[in-house]
């Protein structure tokens, strides 16, 4: 399945080889449009280490470079390639080789990994990932940022119970951005265990680290609370030269944008306290 | 002894933050944020130095007695060790 995709400001021509995660997540951003980028999805019996230097190993991971562009290599527990991912330094082009062996896994896989070298491409293109369920209403988004199990999902759910025109632009990593008319975010499909994500892009109210607890309350963060929440929840590319596009806009959204901590239940009454806060207006 | 490679520090909204990059970003998921003399010592690290000399600087260019100097020498390569940020040679 070969089609191209605009998602953000990216145009990727993208092929993948199995529908469970894509059928209901990629056909909105379908575009006729000319792609620059390119990744591919391929899944063979035999995979090889590519002649390249090796640049460092962690774990299971090998990391290859050389003057055309980097692979990646993950082993089994038994010593196995279970995939390779060759890309150029620009990532222009990407292929992703799965091993056969992977079996019902591969699906999965394909999604996950597909996921984490688009969102290089992403960043690289000034596409902040950020680990979020976001929102929109009334024309603007709100984003619900924290750890995993925090409850994301939990507050975007009450919003759209609760108000009518509530629509889920991504449901794990929405795409934060810059314009000279503000701050946006906008969908991909690669929205986690939800399909929820919507191909639209939206200039961001306010985001909020929710936190579970007993009593709802809403407290603005200091500078420093904002750059620590910011720089664990937002998705860090490895390389420095990447870090600086998402340092930059950390700055920005520090500067520009109401961020708050939300101690907040997981009952309709957080919904209503959040909004009384946002909105100044009682739901 | 010198701070190990890739880690960088970047200062955002006016807090110098140190960030692991490639290699150490596997390793190591966390953030640190330096005060001025922090700052200070963290760039002289970038070169093979001394706990002695990084001593002498900070009084010579903070206009602080040895007794603090040496405190806050000691405080922040405790600091980089807990991080596994340091290299001895």
């Amino acid at each position: 399945m070969t089609e191209a995709y605009r998602i953000g400001n990216v145009i990727l021509e993208f092929t993948h080889q199995f529908d469970e995660y894509f059928s209901s997540r990629i056909p909105a951003y379908k575009t006729t449009e000319k792609p620059e980028y390119r990744m591919r999805v391929l899944v063979e019996d035999r995979l090889d280490i590519p002649t390249k230097n090796i640049k460092f190993s962690y774990r299971d991971r090998t990391i290859l470079e050389d003057e055309s562009g980097g692979c990646i290599v993950k082993h089994n527990e038994q010593g196995e390639i279970t995939h390779l991912i060759d890309y150029r330094h620009d990532y222009r082009e990407i292929t992703i080789r799965l091993s056969r062996s992977l079996g019902a896994h591969l699906p999965e896989v394909e999604y996950l990994i597909t996921g984490m070298m688009f969102f290089e491409i992403a960043i690289k293109n000034g596409l902040i990932p950020i680990h979020a369920s976001a929102i929109g209403y009334d024309k603007e988004a709100i984003l619900f940022s924290g750890p995993s199990r925090a409850g994301k999902s939990t507050q975007a759910e009450l919003w759209k119970t609760n108000l009518e025109d509530v629509v889920f632009i991504n449901d794990d990593k929405p795409l934060l951005y810059q314009t000279d008319a503000g701050l946006f975010v906008t969908g991909s499909p690669w929205s986690g265990k939800t399909p929820k994500n919507e191909n639209i892009a939206l200039k961001v109210k306010a985001i909020v680290f929710i936190e579970q607890a007993q009593v709802n309350n809403l407290i603005a963060l200091t500078v420093y609370d904002k750059i620590t929440n910011f720089l664990r929840n937002v998705y860090r590319p490895r390389e420095e030269a990447k870090l600086d596009n998402v340092l930059d806009l950390i700055e920005k959204l520090i500067k520009d944008l109401p961020v708050y901590r939300f101690y907040c239940t997981k009952d309709n009454e957080a919904f209503a306290y959040l909004y009384q806060a946002l909105y100044r207006r009682d739901y | 002894m010198k701070r190990k490679p890739n880690y960088i520090l970047r200062e955002v909204a006016g807090e110098n933050i140190v960030i692991p990059v490639d290699e150490a970003a596997i390793n190591f998921n966390g953030i640190m944020t330096l005060n001025s003399t922090g700052k200070f010592l963290w760039n002289l690290l970038g070169e093979s130095t001394t706990p002695t000399e990084l001593i002498a600087r900070l009084e010579e260019s903070y206009d602080v007695d040895m007794e603090t100097a040496t405190r806050d020498v000691t405080d922040f390569l405790a600091k980089l060790r807990h991080n596994k940020i340091l290299e001895d040679e």
